[in-house]
């Protein structure tokens, strides 16, 4: 698949802020503590990323000025639910700065804001995980490699905001957890497709079928978007670049942090995450391949 | 709304018979003729004279070559095989549609976009398993196969003319047009009679077209025989010339 930064960048940041605020919304459940400037930060940084991630997920619309129709089809589209989640996200995330402090309506919002960031992830990742024609896409592994991931990123830029030192071992675990989930994916990318030519064709399994020319002599929409081979080279490489700096550079630096008391370490750990990640998404639609390239 | 119709009164399609195609493009450039100025016109080309030239076709022919199959002595053949939209039954492109744009008609079937909801955001095009749909760059918005819906049911053009344009063009009449949904229409009999094929059924798309595989081949021609020179069976003249030429 032709691997649109605008969808890439839209996954990443959004994904980030929905964590980070997820995060941010459960430890106002637990204890008693007053708003400070930090959870200005935090809810600010959260809305940053999530505004430039919904905004970036606009740029490869064809007509940008009718986006709004995207929120009406939520009966049936994934991506039209994933619109209206992600904006009802802002209502919790907006009042509670305007209800009493340790009231049980805060607690009651935390808990509104923690279930719709969840859900707004969870529906980004069905968008993808419904197409059969993606069948990686399909893997048991792609919704908690969208869900932990978002949990993920967002909590490494919680835990360099607040610099909470006991927060290492959630984050350590989740590292893990990704680690483990990505290669699972990765392996059962490597396989190939289950539906073959023949079935494309309406041919019995046992006729061979070689293309002998193609409907058209240049590239087309089709195959540009659907039929994109260019990751494959150097796919190796770029899967241990994503696991170095995705999971195993922020693993050790939340572990220092933890163990050092160096919170610092924590942002080290956010930026090369999050950087990690980008390699990850990036190979998550350049790796996978569609069905119509049987016909190719 | 991209709720599918949970049944239509009709489903109308194409039939396409892959033992007559001889892949001659006129069903794509018939198409792209009637298109690019019918309802959902223009079809637009990009470049068409450049290095790159680029363009929306709703019908693309693609040509294959088939090994011999020893087991029932099939020959080595050709396969032409025109690719456009099946209309399928429950078609993931529409669900998908976040605007509302892509629908499936409930009195015929056919699957539609309407140009002016459509955000242009190719999400359709990546459910479509037969590569359908593409996208159209000069106007943002995506494109598909209308079944020559301004064609069948227009009452400007002569009664025989009312069949979608691919099909009129066809000189070798590998492509029928009717309702799937009647058992006793051409279609459906011939469908029937020559076992039509469904593209990627496991996908469960429920495509209304069917593709009609190859007759098998009864009287096939043999492959000509290894020459085999034994020369000790020769004359001895012969014997002679085959030493001397051996050299």
């Amino acid at each position: 698949m032709h691997p649109a930064l605008s969808v890439i960048f839209f996954s990443i940041l959004s994904g980030t802020g929905y964590g980070l605020w997820f995060w941010w919304a459960s430890s106002l459940l637990g204890h008693n503590r007053d708003f400070g400037i930090k959870d200005y930060i935090t809810l600010g940084i959260g809305a940053l990323f999530v505004v430039s991630g919904l905004l970036c997920s606009t740029l490869h619309l064809g007509r940008k000025e009718r986006a709004w129709r995207a929120f009406s089809q939520w009966r049936s589209s994934w991506l039209s639910r994933e619109g209206v989640v992600a904006v009802l996200c802002f209502i919790p995330a907006v009042l509670i700065w305007f209800v009493p402090q340790h009231g049980i309506l805060q607690k009651t919002l935390a808990i509104c804001l923690m279930l719709l960031c969840i859900s707004t992830v969870y529906c980004t990742a069905k968008i993808y995980h419904c197409l059969k024609t993606v069948p990686a896409w399909q893997h048991s592994s792609v919704m908690p490699i969208f869900l932990l991931g978002s949990l993920y990123t967002g909590g490494l830029w919680l835990a360099s905001i607040f610099a909470i030192w006991t927060f290492a071992p959630v984050l350590a675990v989740l590292a893990i957890l990704m680690l483990w989930l990505m290669t699972r994916y990765w392996h059962n990318n490597d396989k190939p497709l289950a539906i073959t030519r023949s079935s494309a064709l309406g041919l019995p399994e046992q006729r061979t079928v070689h293309v002998f020319e193609n409907p058209h002599t240049e590239a087309n929409y089709i195959t540009k978007e659907m039929v994109h081979v260019l990751a494959r080279k150097h796919s190796e490489r770029l899967r241990r670049l994503c696991s170095f700096f995705g999971f195993v550079l922020p693993l050790q630096a939340c572990l220092f942090a933890w163990a050092l008391n160096q919170p610092w370490l924590y942002s080290v750990a956010a930026v090369s995450g999050i950087c990690g990640i980008f390699i990850g998404r990036w190979l998550f639609f350049a790796e996978a391949k569609h069905v119509v390239s049987l016909y190719y | 709304m991209t709720m599918l119709p949970a049944k239509t009164q009709k489903k109308l399609g194409l039939l396409i018979d892959l033992d007559i195609c001889v892949g001659c493009h006129a069903c794509a450039v018939a198409c792209k003729e009637w298109n690019v100025g019918g309802i959902s016109g223009p079809l637009p080309d990009e470049n068409p004279y450049g290095v790159e030239p680029d363009g929306v076709w709703f019908n693309r022919v693609h040509s294959y070559e088939l090994d011999a199959l020893l087991e029932t002595a099939q020959p080595v053949s050709s396969l032409h095989f025109p690719r456009s939209c099946l209309h399928c039954e429950t078609p993931a492109c529409v669900s998908v549609c976040p605007t509302g744009a892509s629908y499936k008609r409930a009195e015929d079937g056919i699957v539609l976009i309407d140009a002016d909801k459509c955000i242009g955001c190719k999400l359709c095009s990546w459910a479509c398993p037969y590569g359908a749909r593409e996208y159209s760059p000069t106007e943002g918005v995506m494109k598909k196969c209308t079944l020559c819906v301004d064609r069948i049911y227009n009452e400007h053009i002569p009664e025989a003319q009312r069949q979608p344009a691919c099909v009129k063009a066809c000189p070798t009449r590998a492509r029928s047009f009717g309702d799937f949904a009647d058992p006793e229409s051409e279609v459906s009999i011939k469908s029937r009679e020559r076992y039509g094929q469904a593209l990627m059924p496991e996908l469960d798309y429920k495509p209304v077209n069917r593709y009609l595989p190859s007759r098998k081949k009864q009287h096939v021609c043999a492959a000509p025989a290894e020459e085999t020179l034994n020369a000790a069976e020769l004359p001895s003249a012969l014997r002679w010339l085959d030493k001397i030429l051996s050299r």
